[in-house]
């Protein structure tokens, strides 16, 4: 029973930490007033490429370094994914397109390319390839053991049964929460998302703040995809990779929304998406029996419980609980 | 002398600026499309080359494509087979643009067309597998027919509400909605399926009546139908004009005493009960079955839910303009398709990459419908010594 | 004032700019020295606020130059205004609604040292301390009252060290009081040595606050005049070139009746805050009845709430008469759709033409169908109506346009106002509403509304009159009504009311002395 719910947790931490990229990226993106629905394209190009090239770095080197292998894979996720970031700014800030159209479009890109990179990589005939050696770096845990009473266990699944990237995650919502609420350039971004004309009359750069969200956002979402492939998916690459990543990406859409843009509410926001989304696997531990129909109902319980907090919080119209004013459109100055 | 260029550098202009214009003549329109995928055709030429090595020619690639999409030339059967496949998901994509066009004419960004198309098929599909053999055939049609423009309508009218009455976000609220839908399905196919290693397709008795030799013909008419229909929708009827009108200002719509919740909600049932129908048909007459929401083929929607909205947005919300941006998708998606069979350099997500370029291609070109660039002068003048020196050479 | 040395802190050459065919400014040559108060006159849209644009970094000039204390510079964006002292205050605030006042104000600063709120809010205490305005640090802007936003707006630009401020018509959204509070602060930054240019239409305020005016009229320069040597009279002769007529037709009401009697009508607004308390009023036939009031004061409110546009709290009630019959019909809860349905024949011009009263996509005709399209049996929208009436009110107003399926977006604002005024008055109302219908029009465009609006007034319409010129509204119209705060403050004869009794009735003062008293 108790090792049930720690598998639990432990699975589900996992799952919310790699989603939480995603949104950390998007709700960076989204500060600036961009909504970026590419996230889960791109999400799969940092999967992809992230993998790509850790893979062959590790296949064509006798004694991979386990510093640069990290370094190379996670460079890889995250300068490919800042790239199609600007690509994705360039066409809706500086081309002004619209940021819905553009922003699948780049989903369809993303996920082409994901997929279209990876059959660089796996030789004709097989499935899969893995990065054997990379997964190991990504997976390894903190070896502490507190002890075996049940709070131990529980303090252990919670603390230390997890690899590094999960740490990264909550630094990256930790300093971005100091970012926006406690620096100059944070401020100014969110004044930018808020409302750009405003911006522009003091003086800010508003398509300089633009490009940079977006574009590190982008990133960091990326980071969320060489996560996927390197530790949850156990460092193995095949197509159908790609496609569950995609399908994650949108939960990163919405777990942005759930956690009403602010970055600290996505580390908690994401453990609960990720208890949704493993109950159906460890609802025996309420004492219910499932079958496997039924748990697909309860795969949809994170997407209903975004929609509830977005009915809430138009209805109750707290200023601090709406998306930034700004979002989704595109400014032009000399408007007239 | 001095003095002017003296006064030019002081009075630094920016490099470039950007005009707004006004509308777009219909020259300027057809001039830009061109443009833009006489660009897209080039970058994907590049692609073709460094892919292939500069092994595969782009005539070679283009006619694969083409064959990959219309057929082999000459060759009857292939050119048969080709263009019924590629006239039904081009005539699928082309319903649901048509679909959303009146929910993003007011202004309504309906995202959800891919949860309404499923839970329209969905509701069609249960019907075919509970009810099958209860009721006469023709009933059985008309009932199949109504639960799916119900269904779709009631997915698309959720959120509408909440728009309406709260001004809840609808982008966001119709996105989760898709997934919503998707995993209601995922529940009847895993329940139906049981142990079966797949789900069978329902009962014949159910299926749509064939014409001209495939099961599908009625959608094709019934899509492109659709979309003539809807022109006329929006171009003709009060409700068409009412949706113009709240999409150039929902405050001009009150003024003119237009029910602007009303309308809202009318036009979103609407949009989705044209998704529902879409999906309940695809179900009724295509695909006799639903699929796993995370399988890749035979799905009810394609994936075109969101295509659609790509395609709905680059004809200008013109649903007659949609059938040929669909046809060009479809080549697209097919094509490519084709090109990853005969070469394996293009196997798998070749296809989308060159979708994207595309489709960026457009998206970025429409920029230079709305907007102009202006050069300072500095620029300018080297065009005008430019164009001076040619005219001189004429002379 | 003693005689001493004037430097030169903005110089303005030969500027030119245009907005696609339309000349906002031609060659206007502009100076402002160091420690004065200048007005920047013109009427509306002779290009005033366009070439303060310039200034401040939003306009780049096709033409000219710009030189700050003797430099010749070039400024390309709102921080290239900043860096060369320049503030604007712009008439729609640009404010972001969420933020503090201090995180407002720390906006896009790039102060040296450590980012501080706290160091940011003590500053601005330094400066409202040192110039006498009033303001919490930590109130949100969208708690804040329009003075409030206004005052913000002012510490921004000297929080950035501006010695040139420019404020385009501070004055329009604030009460005379506050408007006297906004000039004494303006004094206290002109002594302490700093350029302040005004930008206004209102001659009683460059009279009483400003030392010097420059008068602009149809994007041209037409003069620049010291204050004391200046007249209303000269100042408007500057302003509108040649002396002109402003006598507006006033015919004498023939048989009034009452045609909209208000009573007790209530409305409050999203946040239950009263926009209209208590209004009553009646509205006669064949009369003009003008409403005067500062901007915001539930004017827009209360032709909403008329049109069916706002909801009315119990107990409000508005009845209408129709002519020739006893049986009145009540408006409060019907939609705008009922009331036309009961056989009221209400016409509404609004305030914002473009984003309420037509649609700015559309052409003439499809302008017309707003009112029209309903008509007849069946699905399909009446255009041939439409059409028929666009082409006439093109040919009778004479709306200059390419042709009446060009979108009006692209049309001047007086041939806009044109249309709309057109369309409703084909309406053949038996009460005409208007807001503000000649704000942004030219003299002879003004005019020839004027004599529309009169016209229907000898038809035996009830015109409803919402105006901002004191003078126009007691040339025009027959009875005034005031409003101050959602209140009526009083209803006087146009004929025999003076300009000071309404301006006293638009404040506050005469309600709080007899509360006090």
């Amino acid at each position: 029973m108790l090792s049930t719910v720690l598998s639990w947790i432990v699975r589900a931490i996992l799952f919310g930490a790699v989603i939480m990229y995603g949104s950390l990226g998007e709700t960076l993106t989204e500060k600036s007033g961009n909504m970026n629905l590419g996230t889960p394209g791109i999400m799969c190009i940092g999967g992809a490429f992230g993998f790509g090239c850790t893979y062959l770095y590790e296949m064509n080197i006798e004694n991979p370094n386990p510093v640069l292998t990290i370094a190379i894979a996670l460079f890889c996720a995250f300068f490919f994914s800042a790239l199609a970031g600007m690509l994705f700014c360039f066409l809706t800030t500086t081309l002004r397109a619209n940021q819905n159209v553009t922003g699948l479009a780049m989903t369809i890109f993303g996920t082409g390319l994901a997929k279209f990179f990876g059959t660089f990589i796996i030789p004709e005939g097989v499935v899969t390839v893995k990065a054997t050696y990379a997964n190991s770096l990504f997976c390894k845990t903190i070896p502490l053991d507190f002890g075996e009473s049940t709070a131990a266990q529980i303090a252990e699944a919670f603390l230390c049964s997890h690899g590094f990237m999960l740490y990264l995650a909550i630094i990256i919502a930790v300093v971005m929460a100091f970012f926006l609420k406690k620096t100059k350039a944070g401020l100014n971004l969110r004044a930018v998302g808020e409302n750009p004309a405003t911006a522009d009359a003091a003086g800010i750069n508003v398509s300089k703040y633009k490009y940079l969200a977006t574009s590190i956002g982008a990133g960091i979402a990326g980071l969320g995809g060489a996560y996927y492939i390197l530790d949850y998916n156990y460092g193995g690459w095949s197509t159908g990779a790609a496609g569950g990543l995609q399908a994650l990406g949108w939960l990163a859409v919405a777990l942005v929304i759930f956690a009403v843009w602010r970055p600290i509410n996505l580390i908690w926001g994401s453990f609960i998406f990720g208890l949704c989304y493993w109950l159906y696997n460890y609802i025996v531990v309420f004492g219910i029996k499932m079958t496997s129909a039924q748990s697909s109902l309860l795969e949809a319980v994170p997407y209903l419980v975004t929609i509830i907090v977005l009915i809430i919080s138009s209805v109750h119209k707290k200023k601090e609980n709406q998306p930034p004013s700004a979002l989704g459109l595109a400014y032009f100055r000399e408007e007239r | 002398m001095a003095k002017a260029k003296k006064h030019e550098d002081a009075n630094r202009e920016p490099f470039v600026r950007i005009v707004k214009k006004g509308t777009p003549s219909r020259k300027r329109s057809v001039a830009v499309r061109a443009g833009s995928l006489l660009a897209a055709l080039l970058i994907c030429s590049a692609y073709i080359l460094i892919v292939g090595k500069g092994e595969i020619s782009i005539g070679e690639a283009l006619s694969q494509m083409w064959n990959g999409t219309f057929g082999i030339p000459g060759n009857e059967r292939s050119m048969r087979i080709m263009m019924w496949d590629t006239a039904i998901y081009a005539a699928k994509l082309l319903c649901i643009s048509v679909a959303l066009t009146p929910a993003f004419k007011m202004k309504f960004w309906n995202i959800g067309a891919e949860g309404q198309v499923v839970i329209g098929g969905l509701a069609t599909a249960i019907i075919m597998h509970d009810y099958a053999g209860s009721m006469s055939k023709p009933m059985m049609l008309v009932v199949m027919i109504t639960v799916c423009i119900i269904a779709g309508a009631v997915w698309g009218i959720i959120p509408a509400v909440f728009k309406a009455y709260f001004g809840t976000n609808e982008t966001l609220f119709t996105l989760m909605m898709n997934y919503v839908a998707m995993k209601i399905m995922d529940y009847f196919y895993n329940m139906w399926k049981g142990k079966l290693s797949a789900l069978p397709t329902f009962d014949k008795e159910t299926w749509f009546p064939s014409l001209l030799d495939h099961s599908y013909t009625w959608n094709i008419i019934i899509f492109v139908a659709l979309a003539f229909i809807m022109y006329f929708y929006l171009k003709k009827t009060k409700h068409g004009y009412e949706i113009s009108v709240i999409g150039d200002s929902a405050n001009t719509a009150r003024y003119a005493g237009i029910n602007v919740k009303k309308v809202i909600i009318r036009t979103m049932a609407i949009s989705g009960a044209i998704c529902g129908l879409c999906g309940g048909l695809t179900v009724a007459a295509q695909n006799h079955s639903i699929a796993y929401s995370a399988e890749a083929v035979h799905t009810v929607t394609n994936g075109y839910g969101f295509t659609a909205i790509i395609v709905a947005w680059l004809a200008n919300f013109n649903t007659i303009g949609m059938i040929f941006i669909s046809l060009l998708i479809l080549f697209l998606e097919k094509g490519t398709g084709q090109l990853g069979n005969s070469f394996p350099e293009f196997s798998v997500g070749a296809g989308n990459v060159m979708i994207g370029i595309v489709l960026f291609c457009i998206i970025g070109g429409a920029f230079f419908l709305n907007y102009r660039l202006v050069f300072c002068d500095a620029v300018k003048n080297i065009f005008r010594k430019k164009s001076a020196k040619g005219g001189a050479q004429n002379a | 004032m003693e005689q001493k040395q004037k430097q030169i802190a903005v110089e303005m050459r030969n500027i030119t700019k245009t907005f696609g065919s339309v000349v906002a400014n031609k060659d206007v040559d502009f100076i402002t020295y160091k420690g004065e108060i200048l007005s920047l006159l013109g009427e509306n849209g002779s290009g005033k606020t366009t070439l303060m644009n310039m200034l401040s970094g939003i306009y780049f000039p096709d033409k000219g130059e710009i030189l700050i204390k003797g430099e010749q510079v070039s400024i390309r964006s709102p921080k290239d205004a900043f860096e060369n002292g320049i503030g604007m205050i712009h008439q729609h605030f640009k404010l972001v609604d969420i933020f503090t006042a201090v995180e407002n104000v720390a906006l896009a600063m790039n102060e040296k040292g450590k980012y501080s709120l706290k160091a940011v809010a003590a500053r601005i205490k330094d400066i409202c301390d040192k110039y006498g305005f009033d303001l919490d640090p930590e109130q949100k802007v969208y708690n804040m009252s329009v003075s409030q936003k206004q005052t913000l707006e002012i510490i921004k630009v000297l929080y950035r060290g501006a010695d040139i401020l420019i404020l385009d018509e501070p004055t329009a959204v604030l009460t005379p009081q506050e408007a006297e509070r906004l000039f004494k602060v303006i004094r206290n930054m002109r002594d302490d040595g700093k350029s302040i240019i005004i930008i206004t239409h209102k001659l009683n305020e460059v009279l009483s606050v400003s030392d010097r005016v420059t008068i602009l009229r149809k994007g041209e320069l037409a003069g620049t005049v010291e204050t004391k040597d200046a007249t209303e009279m000269s100042l408007t002769e500057m302003m509108v070139g040649q002396k002109v007529d402003l006598d507006i037709e006033r015919s004498e009401p023939v048989d009034p009746k009452p045609r909209l009697i208000v009573k007790n009508l209530t409305c409050k607004n999203a946040d239950g805050i009263s926009v209209l308390d208590n209004i009553s009023f009646t509205a006669n036939s064949g009369e003009v009845l003008g409403i005067a009031g500062i901007s915001g004061c539930g004017q827009k409110e209360l032709l909403e709430a008329i049109a069916g546009l706002q909801t009315a709290a119990p107990g409000s009630s508005i009845t209408y008469y129709p002519e020739g019959s006893t049986k009145a019909k009540e408006l409060i809860g019907k939609s705008p759709r009922k009331i036309r349905e009961l056989g009221v024949a209400l016409s509404f011009v609004p305030e914002d033409r473009l984003g309420m009263g037509l649609v700015g996509s559309m052409g003439m005709t499809e302008n017309m169908m707003l009112r029209y399209y309903k008509r007849g049996k069946g699905i399909f929208a009446d255009k041939k109506y439409s059409r028929k009436l666009a082409n006439e009110i093109k040919e009778e107003l004479e709306v200059v346009t390419p042709g009446i399926d060009t979108p009006i977006r692209n049309l001047s604002g007086g041939n806009v106002q044109k249309v709309l005024i057109g369309r409703e008055i084909a309406a053949t109302p038996s009460v005409l509403m208007t807001a503000y219908a000649v704000r942004g029009l030219d003299i002879n465009t003004s005019l020839t509304i004027y004599h529309l609006l009169d016209e229907q007034k000898k038809k035996g319409v009830a015109v409803i009159f919402v105006g901002e010129d004191l003078d126009v509204l007691l040339a025009f119209a027959d009875k005034i009504m005031v409003l101050c705060a959602g209140k009526v403050n009083g209803i006087v004869d146009a004929r025999t009311a003076t300009k000071a009794e309404i301006g006293l009735l638009m404040t506050n003062m005469r309600e709080e002395e007899t509360l006090n008293g």
